[in-house]
C-alpha cells in the first residue's frame, strides 16, 4: 500500500482554526466552556499548548521585522513518523503503524503511563484525565480506510491543508517552496521529508523551521535510548548476578561448620 | 538447654515482612511494564491491573518503613547507627575475604563481625540510597500528569536505574539473607521466624555482636 501524508502549508493557512474545531469534532473531543478555563497566551491561539482533549492546535508566532508584523502559523499534531519514538517505547503495544503510514494510537489498549510522551520528540501525546489514556491525531485513519480525508484537511476553507500519496505531498511541497523562495521568502523548507524516518504529516515552513517553532534534525529522546540500552544491560547484570551466585552455591554444597561448638553443630548446618 | 539472643524485634518483623512482600510484587509487576515484549505479550488488560497493584504496594512499601519510624524513632537511630558504624580491621578484613568466602566457603574462616557485617553495611546502604530513589521517582511517575514531560523523562530514568540497583542487591540479598547460601543456613528465621539466634550461630556470624550481647544478658534468652 502506498504511504499517505497529509501536506500543511502554513503560508496559506489564515489561522481559522476550522481544522482545530473539526478535529474536535469529528473526534468528539470536548472543548472547555467554562470562563477563563484556557490561559490566555498572549495571542490569538487558543491554548498553550495541545492537551488531552485536543489533538490539534494552531499556533501562532508573532514577529515584528522589516516587512511590519509577521505571523508565522503552525499546525501542531502527530506527525506521524516512519520511525516513531512514542511506538518504541509502548510497553503494551496500544501504538502502531498502518500500512499507509498513520501512526495510530489505540485508546482502548492504552493504560495511560505517558511513556510515549516522554519519548516523542515533540511531546506529542497528551494524558486525558478523564479516561485514563494518552491522546493524539489518528489521522483520521476511520476515514481513510472508508476513501475519505482526514477531517482537519476537509474543512480547510483556505486550501492550506491536503492529503494524497505521500510522494505526491512531497513533490507539491517543495513545489511550494521553490514559489516562495522565488516570491523572496528565502527561509521556506519542507519540515517532514527526511525527519524521524520521514513524516506522514508534512509542513511548508514560511519563514523557516525556527520561526515554525519546528525541532531541526529530531530525535528521539536520548533518555529513551539510554532506557533501551538500560534493558538488555538490566538482563546481563542480573544473569550475571545470578550466575555467580550459583557457581558460589555449588562450591558451598557439603559445607559444615567447623568452629562450632559440639551440640550446636546440627543445628548450625540445617 | 541452648542459649538465644533476640536479634530482631516483632516490629522490625513486621516491617520487614510487609516490604519483602511488596517489593517482591512491585519487582515482578514492574518488571512486565519494564520490558515491552512482555508487556505486549500480557495484554493491556493485565498491565493495567498490574500497574494498579504496583501502585497498591508503592504504598506499603513506602509507608511501612515510614509508621517505623514514626512509632520506633529509637530503632530506626539504631539501624542507622549500625550503618554507619566505622570500619575496624575485622571489616575491612571480612570485606576483603568475602569474595574468596562465596566460591570457597569450605576454606575460609571470616573474622569476627559486629551486629551488622561489613559488607551488608554496604549493600543495606545501596539498597536503602535506590529504594529512597525509586520512592521518589514512583512518587513523581504516579504524579506524571501534573509534571512536565522533561521531569517525567529524567523521573523514568533514574526508576529504571534504582530498579535495576535493587533487583540486582535484592538476588543477592535473598541468596544470603534467605540462607540458601549453605554457610547462612537458617538465617531466614531472623526475620521470618521468631527473631532469635542461637549462640553458636550469633557466634559465628556476629562474633563481637555476640559477646556484647551474651555479656550484657540484655537480650539473651534460655531455652
Ligand atoms: S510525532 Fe511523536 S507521537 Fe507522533 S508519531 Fe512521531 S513520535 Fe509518535
Ligand atoms: S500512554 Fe498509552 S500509548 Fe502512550 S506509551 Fe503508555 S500505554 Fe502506550
Amino acid at each position: 500500500m502506498a504511504e499517505y501524508a497529509i501536506l500543511y502549508d502554513a503560508s496559506k493557512c489564515s489561522a481559522c482554526k476550522g481544522c482545530q474545531v473539526q478535529c474536535k469534532q469529528w473526534n468528539m473531543m470536548p472543548s472547555s466552556l467554562g470562563k477563563d478555563d484556557n490561559e490566555f497566551t498572549g495571542s490569538y491561539q487558543s491554548m498553550p499548548d495541545l492537551n488531552g482533549d485536543t489533538r490539534l492546535l494552531i499556533e501562532f508566532r508573532e514577529e515584528d521585522n522589516a516587512r511590519g508584523i509577521e505571523w508565522a502559523f503552525s499546525r501542531r499534531a502527530c506527525f506521524h513518523c516512519k520511525e516513531p519514538a512514542c511506538m518504541d517505547v509502548c510497553p503494551v503495544g496500544a501504538i502502531s503503524q498502518l500500512p499507509d503510514g498513520t501512526v495510530k494510537l489505540d485508546s482502548t489498549k492504552c493504560v495511560g503511563c505517558k511513556y510515549c510522551t516522554a519519548a516523542c520528540p515533540f511531546e506529542i501525546p497528551k494524558y486525558r484525565d478523564a479516561f485514563n489514556v494518552s491522546n493524539k491525531c489518528t489521522l483520521c485513519d476511520d476515514r481513510t480506510a472508508q476513501g475519505r480525508e482526514p477531517a482537519c484537511v476537509q474543512t480547510c476553507p483556505a486550501g492550506a491543508m491536503a492529503y494524497g500519496p505521500r510522494d505526491e505531498m512531497i513533490a507539491a511541497g517543495k513545489a511550494r517552496i521553490d514559489e516562495l523562495k522565488a516570491e523572496g521568502f528565502d527561509k521556506a523548507e519542507l519540515y517532514g521529508e527526511t525527519e524521524m524516518g520521514g513524516m506522514h504529516s508534512l509542513f511548508v515552513a514560511k519563514y523557516g523551521y525556527e520561526t515554525h517553532g519546528l525541532v531541526r534534525d529530531p530525535k528521539a529522546k536520548d533518555i529513551t535510548s539510554l532506557m533501551a540500552i538500560m534493558k538488555p544491560l538490566t538482563g546481563i547484570g542480573i544473569a550475571a548476578v545470578v550466575g555467580g551466585l550459583g557457581v558460589s552455591f555449588l562450591t558451598a554444597i557439603g559445607y559444615e561448620r567447623e568452629d562450632m561448638p559440639r551440640g550446636d553443630k546440627k543445628e548450625g548446618k540445617q | 538447654m541452648t542459649r538465644y539472643i533476640q536479634r530482631h524485634s516483632l516490629m522490625k518483623r513486621v516491617i520487614h515482612g510487609i516490604v519483602a512482600v511488596s517489593c517482591a510484587v512491585l519487582i515482578v509487576s514492574g518488571f512486565i511494564v519494564f520490558v515491552p515484549v512482555l508487556g505486549r505479550a500480557a495484554g493491556s488488560d493485565v498491565v493495567q491491573v498490574l500497574r494498579i497493584l504496583h501502585r497498591v504496594f508503592a504504598v506499603s512499601f513506602i509507608v511501612a518503613p515510614l509508621v517505623g519510624l514514626i512509632f520506633a524513632p529509637k530503632g530506626f537511630v539504631h539501624i542507622m547507627q549500625n550503618l554507619f558504624a566505622k570500619w575496624d580491621e575485622d571489616d575491612k578484613k571480612f570485606m576483603m575475604l568475602f569474595p574468596k568466602y562465596l566460591f570457597a566457603a569450605k576454606t575460609t574462616h571470616m573474622p569476627k563481625q559486629h551486629a551488622v557485617k561489613s559488607g551488608q553495611r554496604l549493600a543495606d546502604l545501596a539498597l536503602i540510597a535506590a529504594s529512597v530513589l525509586i520512592a521518589i521517582t514512583g512518587i513523581v511517575l504516579w504524579a506524571g500528569q501534573y509534571v512536565t514531560p522533561e521531569v517525567f523523562r529524567i523521573s523514568l530514568l533514574l526508576h529504571d536505574v534504582a530498579f535495576v540497583l535493587i533487583a540486582i542487591i535484592m538476588c543477592a540479598h535473598l541468596y544470603l539473607g534467605a540462607g540458601i547460601f549453605q554457610p547462612y543456613r537458617g538465617l531466614h528465621r531472623l526475620m521470618f521466624g521468631n527473631g532469635r539466634v542461637s549462640e553458636a550461630e550469633a557466634r559465628y556470624h556476629w562474633g563481637h555482636w555476640a559477646e556484647e550481647e551474651l555479656a550484657s544478658g540484655k537480650n539473651v534468652i534460655e531455652e
